[in-house]
């Protein structure tokens, strides 16, 4: 069964778009023509995920300075078809989404391919983060001290999702790097980015040199 | 095997004086050796000036102080001790354990050479020993203060049956690799046989006057004397060839070798791989060993050498086993479970707090004591971002304890 997302309307020009886009390929979302529907996506799941990441919980606010982009849980370069699908899209940090999960596909079980319901939350080992309820699977516990903000994650009922997060997005290292923060060792910031580089690029270029072959 | 026992703890607890108390009470039972500065100028002065009639104690005085002297005292162990084979064998061994190459070179440089001359009153023609000039290599080297065998008179017919000991390039130069020796060390004990013979046959002469050895080592092909081996390899080679020097003469007694505080004016690095090398220099030899130390470099993990190794605390002068985590030797774990001090900045510190979120959490251990272990590393950190830093942990603890928060 697929739950029900809060509505989100496309006007009949978006959705000439989305479906000349989607048959250009997934590199047309950084078609500039995208960017006033990219915003009122963000804006519906800023609203949506409150401001959290949605794999790891940690929030824009404060010390962790993150910025929250567009994530599609089906990576847009294999699934593009579901490169608009509204269940397809989320809010991650940079760290989740291009540090940890990339392009990858293993957080899919084996059959995913023959399944008819792409959206199905059985089919995915991680929190979904339309369709599971991160809460359920791991408690997110913050406490701040001053300007440190420590972080820990408790997995809820021996939730196997929750433990397949917690390892799949190396939620231990958050504790860990925050807990050494809070006593004063340098640690690099996670959401530190290197602004000249553009990993999307640089991996769809990859990509696409891999299917010429 | 050997028992190597480590009393580690702060000063001011017995420790030293644990390793006095053991010595007077085996001295008269077993062979003891001890290694310290501070032991041999203090405390054990007078058993050190008795020296000669109790022959089974030894001292290393001048191990951890004195190091430009160092390379003087290993000249004079390895000149006692390749005259034996066995010796070289551990010389080698030695070496091999502080990573230098396999083989060593003696150079023996002629203080003096031998001229015909004719004296002046009777007109006859004699040998004399006339001094060689001194260098720039060897400045020094020729001691002074010895008395001057210039003019020497040399009997009829020793001149020319020990002429080959004075070469003319005014030294002679050996040279000892581990797997072909044996030519060498022929031609070595030759020389010394004809040096101790001429020795003898002009009188009252100590070693190093006629002639002065000096030994050379050599690392990664770069050959150096032993004067220019670093502070840590001079005290690596001294220790492990005081060591080989102790075993050799006390063989059928039972054997302790006691080590107060090695790592006095030791780098780290080198204390990290005390034991070890202590391990390697013993071998199969039946020896037990107490050291005395308040570095935990000393008993730091770092290799399977440690695990004959007992860790003491001492209170009151008995000692008592300590109990760690042998898994995770870091620097800061053995400051918190031996010494009871958290090092601020530590990041022993956060996995450990990271383990006790962990266990309560999964119920593997009960809120008080989640709660009981972190209140007392609160008590004992100094930092006061540490000390926030474990406030906020049992922040946590209680909003693990609470169940569901809402944690957005």
């Amino acid at each position: 069964m697929v739950a029900k997302l809060n509505p989100f309307k496309l006007s009949s020009e978006d959705e000439l778009l989305i479906e000349e886009c989607i048959n250009a390929g997934h590199k047309s979302w950084e078609d500039t023509r995208l960017d006033s529907l990219k915003s009122r996506i963000k804006e519906h799941f800023k609203t949506k995920q409150k401001n959290v990441c949605c794999y790891c919980s940690r929030n824009i606010y404060g010390e962790f300075n993150m910025v929250l982009d567009i994530e599609h849980i089906l990576p847009k370069h294999k699934y593009t078809k579901y490169m608009f699908s509204i269940e397809n899209l989320a809010l991650s940090c940079k760290r989740c989404n291009l540090n940890i999960k990339g392009q990858k596909t293993d957080f899919l079980i084996d059959s995913f391919s023959s399944s008819k319901e792409p959206f199905e939350k059985e089919n995915y080992l991680f929190i979904h983060p339309n369709f599971d309820v991160f809460k359920d699977h791991l408690q997110y516990i913050h406490n701040q001290e001053d300007d440190e903000v420590m972080v820990f994650y408790r997995v809820k009922n021996e939730s196997k999702k929750g433990f397949f997060s917690y390892n799949y997005f190396k939620l231990e290292m958050l504790e860990i790097n925050s807990f050494n923060r809070a006593q004063g060792i340098g640690i690099p910031n996670e959401q530190i980015e290197t602004p000249c580089i553009d990993i999307d690029k640089i991996i769809d270029k990859a990509i696409e040199e891999h299917d010429q072959k | 095997m050997n028992n190597i026992q480590v009393i580690l703890g702060e000063n001011g607890q017995g420790k030293t004086r644990y390793l006095v108390d053991y010595f007077d009470n085996n001295r008269d039972s077993r062979s003891i050796a001890v290694i310290s500065n501070a032991l041999s100028n203090t405390i054990f002065r007078p058993y050190l000036s008795q020296r000669g009639k109790h022959h089974n104690y030894n001292f290393i005085r001048s191990i951890n102080s004195y190091l430009t002297q160092r390379h003087h005292l290993i000249n004079r162990y390895l000149n006692n001790l390749v005259p034996s084979e066995d010796s070289i064998n551990d010389i080698f061994m030695i070496l091999n354990h502080i990573g230098f190459d396999d083989g060593f070179s003696i150079r023996v440089r002629c203080n003096y050479h031998i001229e015909q001359k004719t004296t002046t009153d009777t007109n006859q023609k004699v040998y004399v020993l006339v001094k060689n000039k001194e260098n720039k290599d060897n400045r020094g080297f020729q001691s002074q203060g010895r008395k001057d065998l210039s003019n020497t008179i040399i009997k009829d017919g020793f001149a020319e049956k020990y002429k080959s000991l004075f070469t003319d390039m005014g030294e002679d130069n050996f040279i000892f690799l581990r797997e072909n020796y044996q030519i060498t060390y022929q031609a070595y004990l030759k020389r010394l046989d004809l040096e101790n013979e001429l020795r003898m046959s002009i009188g009252d002469l100590k070693y190093e006057v006629l002639f002065s050895s000096e030994f050379f080592f050599s690392k990664n092909s770069y050959i150096f004397p032993v004067s220019n081996a670093s502070s840590g390899e001079l005290y690596m080679i001294t220790l492990g060839l005081f060591i080989k020097n102790f075993l050799n003469e006390n063989k059928n007694s039972p054997k302790t070798i006691l080590i107060d505080e090695p790592e006095n004016s030791l780098h780290p690095k080198w204390q990290k791989e005390y034991i070890p090398f202590l391990k390697g220099f013993i071998s199969y030899h039946d020896v037990d060993v107490i050291i005395a130390t308040h570095s935990p470099f000393i008993v730091m993990k770092n290799s399977d050498y440690q695990e004959q190794t007992s860790i003491y605390s001492i209170s009151n002068g008995s000692l008592e086993k300590m109990d760690y985590h042998q898994a995770d030797n870091s620097i800061e774990q053995i400051y918190y479970e031996l010494f009871g001090v958290l090092t601020p900045k530590n990041r022993y510190l956060s996995d450990y707090c990271n383990s006790i979120l962990k266990n309560f959490a999964s119920g593997k251990i009960s809120l008080s004591k989640a709660n009981n272990a972190l209140s007392s590393m609160y008590d004992i950190s100094f930092d006061k971002k540490q000390k926030g830093f474990i406030k906020s942990i049992i922040e946590i603890l209680n909003k693990i304890n609470g169940g569901e928060i809402e944690s957005i």
